[in-house]
C-alpha cells in the first residue's frame, strides 16, 4: 500500500463566515465558505480535479493554476484527496480545539463518525480498513476528549428517518389519511436520504425541485450536537450546557460548512424556550468546531498519542452504544440497509431473517437499484415492493437519476445519495493516499526518473 | 513537531516536490497529447482509490458483523436511543424529537449563483 501524505491546511480568516449580507453568493451570513482551496503557487494545471468534482466549481485551463468557484463548491474535498500535486488545501480548527482542550471550564466531546474509524489507523501506519474503535475511543480520552459516537446518532437518525419514510409510505402509497400524516403530504415519494451535507448543498443550489423530498431528519451529527447539549447534559453528564464543546470528527470536510448552517442551533433554541438557559444566553451551535480524520491524527501527533497503541479495552457506556445499522452509515448504500433494517422490522412485525441487504452494497456502480418486498403487518400480510436506489458518488449521477425521476417520478420510493464514491469512507477528509511518481514516469525528461 | 514526524511516517506529495508548474508543462506539453495524459492520470487515480475504499468498506461490514452477533443489527435496538426518548418524553417524529432531531430549512440557492460572490 502506498503512503500517507501530508495535506496542508489553513486556519479560517474573519471573512469565512462572510459579512453582514443575509446572503453573499449562494453562502448565507454566518456559513463558512472557501473550506477548499486551491493553493496558486503549487497548482500545476494538471486538471485532474476537475474530473472529481461534483458541481464544476473548478476553472482553470490545462498548464495554467485552477481556482474554485466558491459559489458552486459544495466543499466535499474530492478534488483535494485526488490531486496528485497535493496543490490542494483545507481549512482546519485544530489550533481552536488544542486550546479548548486546555481550558479547564470547557468539557470538549469528541464525536467520531463510522468512516473515522476504518481510516484513521492509516495515518500512523496502520493499513485502510483496520477496525479502530476501543483504541480511538482511549486516545481521545488522553487527549482530553469525552467521547460520544456518531454511530449512537445515527441509530437515532435512522429512528426518525425511518419514521418519517413510513409515514410518507402509509400517505402516498397506501392512500391513509390522518392528522399525523398531514406533515408528510407537502413531501412527496421519492424520499431523498439527508445525512450527506455536500449533497444536500448540491440540491439545493443546483436542483431545487428536489427540495421537498429530501428527508427533514438532520444528519447523525447534527442530532449528536443537539442531544449531546440538551439530553446527554441533563441525563448523562450532568453538565452545564454552556460549557459543553462538540467536536465532530468526520471522514468530511463539507461537515465543516454543514456544522455552520445558522439553522443548526437547535439546542440553544429549545434550552431557551424550555428556561434551561438565561434569555440573554448569545446562541451557540449544536457542533461547535470539525475535524477531519486528517487533523484528528494531528491532534493526536502534537499531543504524542498513537492511537494504535492505546488499550483495545473499554467498558461500553451509554453515550458509545451503537448497532450495526448505524456503523455501516459510512459505506455508500449503508444508509440505505440501515433504514430497510428498520423500516421492515416496523412494517411488518418481524425482524429481516437476514440483515445483509448486500444488492445496494458496493463501490463499482454508480447507481445501484433495488427492489426489496415488505410484508404489511396491518394489512394482513400484503406485500409492498420497496423500490430504492443507491447514488455512489455525484459527479455526473445525480444528473441521471433526476432525468430517470422526470420520465417516470415513481421510480423509486427511496434514493440514498452520497457525494463521494463508495460513501464517507472514500470523503474528503479522509487520510490522502499517495499515488508515487509512478503515473508519471513516461513524462518525466529522463534526468528526473527515479 | 519535529519529534512527532520522526515518529510516524508522514510523506509530502511526492511529485510535488519533484515537479514544478514549469517542469509539468515541459513534461506534459500543453498540447492534444497533454490531454490525452491527464485523462490518463485520472483512470490510474479511479483505479487506485478502489483498493483502499474496498478495505475501508471492508472494516465497516466487519464491524456490523461483529454487531449482528450480539444483537445489535438494526437501530431500533438500541438501548442508548429508547433511553434518549424517555428521559426527554417523547418518540420518533413527537414534539420534541422535531424541534432538536430535525430540520425544516432548506435553501433554493439557486438563484443566488448568478450573484458575485469572488473566485477564490
Ligand atoms: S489536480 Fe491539483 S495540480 Fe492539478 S489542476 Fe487540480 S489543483 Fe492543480
Ligand atoms: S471541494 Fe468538492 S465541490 Fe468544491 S471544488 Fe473541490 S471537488 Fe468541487
Amino acid at each position: 500500500m502506498s503512503e500517507v501524505s501530508k495535506i496542508r491546511t489553513f486556519p479560517p480568516s474573519k471573512e469565512s463566515w462572510g459579512g453582514e449580507a443575509a446572503f453573499e453568493g449562494t453562502h448565507r451570513k454566518g456559513e463558512l465558505r472557501g473550506i477548499i482551496k486551491i493553493n496558486q503557487d503549487n497548482c500545476v494545471g494538471c486538471d485532474t480535479c476537475t474530473a472529481f468534482c461534483p458541481t464544476e466549481a473548478i476553472k482553470g485551463s490545462l498548464g495554467v493554476a485552477h481556482a474554485i468557484s466558491t459559489n458552486k463548491c459544495v466543499a466535499c474535498g474530492q478534488c483535494l484527496v485526488n490531486c496528485p500535486f497535493g496543490a490542494i488545501e483545507q481549512m482546519s480548527f485544530v489550533d481552536e480545539i488544542m486550546k479548548k482542550l486546555d481550558d479547564p471550564k470547557a468539557f470538549v466531546v469528541a464525536h467520531p463518525s463510522p468512516a473515522v474509524r476504518v481510516s484513521i489507523a492509516e495515518e500512523f501506519g496502520g493499513t485502510p480498513g483496520d477496525l479502530t474503535i476501543n483504541r480511538l475511543y482511549n486516545a481521545f480520552e488522553k487527549a482530553g476528549f469525552h467521547n460520544y459516537d456518531v454511530n449512537f446518532a445515527a441509530d437515532q437518525t435512522i429512528l426518525e428517518e425511518g419514521t418519517e419514510f413510513i409515514k410518507k409510505v402509509r400517505y402516498w402509497v397506501l392512500g391513509e389519511r390522518g392528522e399525523d400524516l398531514e406533515h408528510v403530504a407537502h413531501h412527496p415519494l421519492p424520499h431523498f436520504t439527508s445525512c450527506c451535507p455536500a449533497w444536500v448543498k448540491n440540491a439545493e443550489t443546483f436542483h431545487p425541485e428536489l427540495i421537498p423530498h429530501i428527508s427533514g431528519a438532520k444528519s447523525p451529527i447534527q442530532m449528536g450536537g443537539a442531544l449531546a447539549k440538551t439530553w446527554a447534559a441533563e441525563f448523562v453528564w450532568k453538565k452545564d450546557p454552556r460549557d459543553i464543546y462538540m467536536v465532530s470528527v468526520t471522514p468530511c470536510t463539507a461537515k465543516i460548512f454543514e456544522a455552520s448552517r445558522p439553522e443548526f442551533n437547535s439546542a440553544y433554541e429549545h434550552l431557551k424556550a424550555e428556561s434551561k438557559i438565561p434569555q440573554e444566553t448569545p446562541s451557540f451551535q449544536d457542533i461547535d468546531a470539525v475535524l477531519t480524520a486528517r487533523d484528528a491524527a494531528e491532534i493526536f501527533r502534537r499531543k504524542g498519542i498513537n492511537p494504535l497503541t492505546m488499550s483495545d479495552e473499554r467498558e461500553i457506556e451509554t453515550m458509545n452504544v451503537y448497532t450495526g445499522a448505524a456503523t455501516i452509515f459510512g459505506a455508500s448504500g449503508g444508509v440505505m440497509e440501515a433504514a430497510l433494517r428498520t423500516a421492515y422490522f416496523i412494517l411488518s412485525g418481524t425482524e429481516l431473517s437476514n440483515p445483509d441487504i448486500t444488492l445496494v452494497r458496493g463501490y463499482e456502480q454508480d447507481i445501484v437499484e433495488a427492489t426489496i418486498p415488505v410484508p404489511l403487518k396491518a394489512l394482513n400480510g400484503k406485500i409492498i415492493n420497496v423500490k430504492v436506489a443507491v447514488v455512489n458518488g455525484a459527479s455526473r449521477n445525480i444528473k441521471e437519476i433526476v432525468k430517470r425521476l422526470i420520465d417516470d417520478k415513481n421510480q423509486y420510493h427511496f434514493v440514498e445519495v452520497m457525494n463521494c464514491p463508495g460513501g464517507c469512507v472514500n470523503g474528503g477528509g479522509q487520510p490522502v493516499r499517495t499515488m508515487g511518481t509512478s503515473w508519471l514516469h513516461p513524462l518525466l525528461p529522463l534526468p528526473l526518473r527515479a | 513537531m519535529e519529534a512527532t514526524k520522526e515518529n510516524y511516517f508522514y510523506a509530502e506529495k511526492p511529485v510535488g516536490q519533484l515537479l514544478s508548474r514549469r517542469d509539468f508543462l515541459k513534461a506534459a506539453g500543453v498540447s492534444v497529447s497533454a490531454i490525452a495524459i491527464s485523462g490518463y492520470v485520472v483512470t490510474d487515480i479511479v483505479q487506485k482509490r478502489k483498493s483502499y475504499i474496498a478495505l475501508r468498506q471492508q472494516g465497516l461490514y466487519k464491524d456490523d458483523k461483529r454487531l449482528q452477533k450480539i444483537n445489535l443489527a438494526g437501530s431500533h435496538q438500541n438501548a442508548s436511543c429508547l433511553k434518549v426518548y424517555q428521559d426527554m418524553g417523547t418518540k420518533p417524529m413527537g414534539e420534541v424529537a422535531e424541534q432538536l432531531l430535525h430540520t425544516k430549512t432548506y435553501v433554493d440557492r439557486s438563484n443566488l449563483l448568478m450573484q458575485g460572490a469572488h473566485h477564490g
